[in-house]
């Protein structure tokens, strides 16, 4: 057998080793690299519990993931970072960049997970100190995102939902093609959801809502409400006899609905959706999870001709 | 002698730097084989140009033992260089590595230089033999390849004092939580500031002070108002900021935007850089900032996931 056990240069000028630098427990799947350093305490979350906080790599149409051509990656978890001590800050944290398939644009979204409520961690009040540019409270809608929220410019904005800190961020080099702010705040209300939908109750005080189709519970989960709009996933308005078509491509996600003559069109990030009667602003934007679109439920229902009684946790869905 | 030299004047296989022009090189090796003696090809390129720069074989030689790399020097300036030593014997094997080749021994605070700083460095900087002509280069590969993310935090977090205070002459970047951001490089200009210093450092370059337009503050208004600039990876503007952070010695480095629409800060005079910066001051006029006109980042080991929350290193 053949092996080098040691080939040494010997120098006649200078020579400096390199630093040797810490690697804790990490691993790569592709383009993400994982770190834990739960060695002492731990959140319970692993690599899969925060992919479930942010969207997939192809679920964002017009973008896809690219690794960075110096360090070879496209997302970044950290699991129980500083949970190699015995107390102090606990948190875990996924960080995932895609790039527009045709501006190269660069599109960032990182989740931050604690161990208590996010706000014993993260507030307005802390990013106001040393900070290159002052963030204005608020999200580009003006509708109540999270539990704070707060804007950098028309590019970027932060809230914070329960135990999660969300940063949504968009860079473009050209003037003309700046970004609008409702576009990263369509992506942050997805986000939102996906917390509020976490199994390990993220959001911490979310409950799903029941919806009724002829009397009948459907999609038992899948509804929820997102500051006060109940917000569901397409399939469940099928329940209640809705004709749906998806046209997914690399570029746009849209999902026609029709009922009775009467027909929607809702596309993935869009505040609007087509009608037979026109443009109509929606009141939360659409957004993907799982595989489909999910939708204001009774703007959308409403437009098929249904009829919205809701009460409590519970809406019903009733034909006219 | 500087810190981390290498006493024993001897590294093993893996990324080693070195000074340019250095020759009398010797490769000690060692490999097992069923034979005693066979041939060793070394080969040499520089990566930069992809072009081999240095080839000899060695016939007959024994399966350990060493041998003069004869004739070969590194080249004069910035680059990496790639080796490739073949043992033909029973049958045959081969390993590579590569080495830096920079203007002197690093500095501080990349004293001892970390590799993938180097890998950088050595890339973006490949070609100049001079100081000037390398920050320049590194200056401009930073603008070019980076993106500013608007001035928000980033992989810098500041001191407190015992009682909580902030203290204003120095900060703590996370290195290596800036090199694995899935956008490297991204981050603000305290980032872009502290990074440049790495990387102007780790080829031998002393320019490492970093200097503020003004002190920290725990603010609800912004200082002053920009020039027309170009910020890495956006488009032109006129920011408003609280404050700006950049590399000075006796002159002025900024990889983190240009004037206007092109015109590098690459090595400007203090009060030209001044003057280009500012438009008009809208609250505080500039200060020395910090109090003792300037610092040295303290650099970070730690991964990104080990970061403290904004804003505080301690």
């Amino acid at each position: 057998m053949q092996r080098w056990s040691l080939v040494v240069l010997i120098l006649g000028g200078l020579t400096v080793l390199m630093v040797g630098q810490s690697r804790g427990r990490e691993w790569r799947i592709d383009g993400t690299l994982i770190r834990d350093s739960g060695v002492v305490r731990s959140l319970d979350l692993n690599a899969e519990d925060m992919e479930r906080l942010i969207y997939g790599v192809d679920e964002i149409p017009g973008y896809e993931c690219r690794p960075n051509p110096y360090n070879g990656i496209h997302t970044l978890i950290g699991l129980n970072s500083n949970g190699d001590k015995l107390s102090g800050w606990l948190r875990s944290h996924i960080v995932r960049g895609w790039t527009n398939v045709s501006t190269v644009k660069l599109l960032r979204v990182e989740v931050r997970v604690y161990d208590k409520p996010a706000s014993e961690y993260e507030t307005y009040e802390n990013y106001r100190w040393g900070t290159q540019v002052l963030p204005v409270k608020g999200s580009f809608s003006g509708l109540p995102l999270g539990e704070e929220c707060f804007r950098y410019g028309k590019k970027q904005i932060w809230f914070r939902l329960g135990r999660c800190v969300v940063e949504i961020a968009l860079l473009v080099r050209r003037e003309e093609e700046l970004a609008d702010g409702l576009y990263i705040e369509a992506l942050a209300w997805g986000i939102a959801y996906r917390v509020q939908q976490h199994p390990k109750r993220l959001g911490m005080a979310q409950r799903a809502m029941t919806v009724l189709v002829a009397q009948r519970p459907v999609a038992q989960g899948a509804a929820m409400s997102l500051a006060g709009v109940t917000v569901a996933p397409v399939s469940l308005l099928k329940e209640a006899g809705t004709e749906t078509t998806v046209n997914r491509t690399r570029e746009e996600w849209v999902v026609t609905l029709k009922r009775n003559g009467r027909w929607v069109k809702v596309k993935a990030f869009s505040w609007e959706m087509e009608t037979g009667k026109g443009r109509v602003k929606l009141e939360r934007p659409v957004f993907p999870y799982k595989g489909e679109l999910i939708v204001p439920l009774r703007q959308v229902a409403e437009a098929l001709g249904m009829v919205v009684h809701q009460r409590g946790q519970t809406i019903a869905l009733m034909a006219k | 002698m500087p810190p981390g030299l290498d006493t024993s004047r001897a590294i093993p296989t893996f990324s080693g730097c070195y000074k340019v022009g250095t020759g009398g090189f010797s490769l000690a090796y060692s490999v097992e084989d069923q034979v005693e003696f066979g041939t060793l090809l070394v080969v040499v390129w520089d990566e930069g140009a992809g072009e081999r720069i240095w080839q000899r074989t060695y016939d007959f030689v024994p399966r350990r033992g060493q041998v003069v790399l004869e004739g070969f020097v590194l080249p004069s300036y910035i680059t990496s260089v790639g080796f490739q030593v073949t043992w033909s014997g029973c049958g045959v094997i081969f390993t590579r590595f590569n080495v830096f080749v920079v203007l002197d021994a690093p500095k501080m605070p990349m004293d001892p230089a970390w590799v993938s700083v180097l890998r950088i460095s050595c890339q973006w900087a490949r070609g100049e033999s001079t100081p000037d002509g390398a920050a320049s280069a590194l200056t401009q590969k930073l603008w070019e390849n980076g993106h500013y993310n608007g001035g928000r935090p980033g992989y810098t977090r500041y001191f407190r004092d015992p009682n909580g205070w902030p203290v204003d002459d120095g900060e703590r970047f996370y290195l290596r939580a800036f090199l694995d951001d899935p956008w490297f490089p991204y981050g603000q200009c305290n980032d872009f500031a502290n990074f440049l210093i790495c990387l102007i450092t780790s080829i031998s370059n002393p320019t490492n002070k970093a200097r503020r337009t003004h002190q920290l503050l725990f603010t609800d208004a912004a200082n002053f108002r920009t020039n027309w600039i170009t910020p890495a990876g956006q488009s032109p503007t006129k920011a408003e900021w609280t404050y700006h952070q950049f590399v000075s010695t006796n002159r002025v480095w900024d990889g983190c935007l240009t004037f206007g629409e092109g015109i590098f800060v690459i090595g400007m005079e203090f009060n030209g850089y001044k003057a280009g910066l500012v438009e008009v001051i809208l609250r505080y006029d500039w200060q020395s900032a910090p109090p003792a006109g300037w610092f040295v980042p303290e650099v970070s080991a730690i991964s990104a996931d080990q970061i403290p929350p904004w804003p505080w290193a301690n």
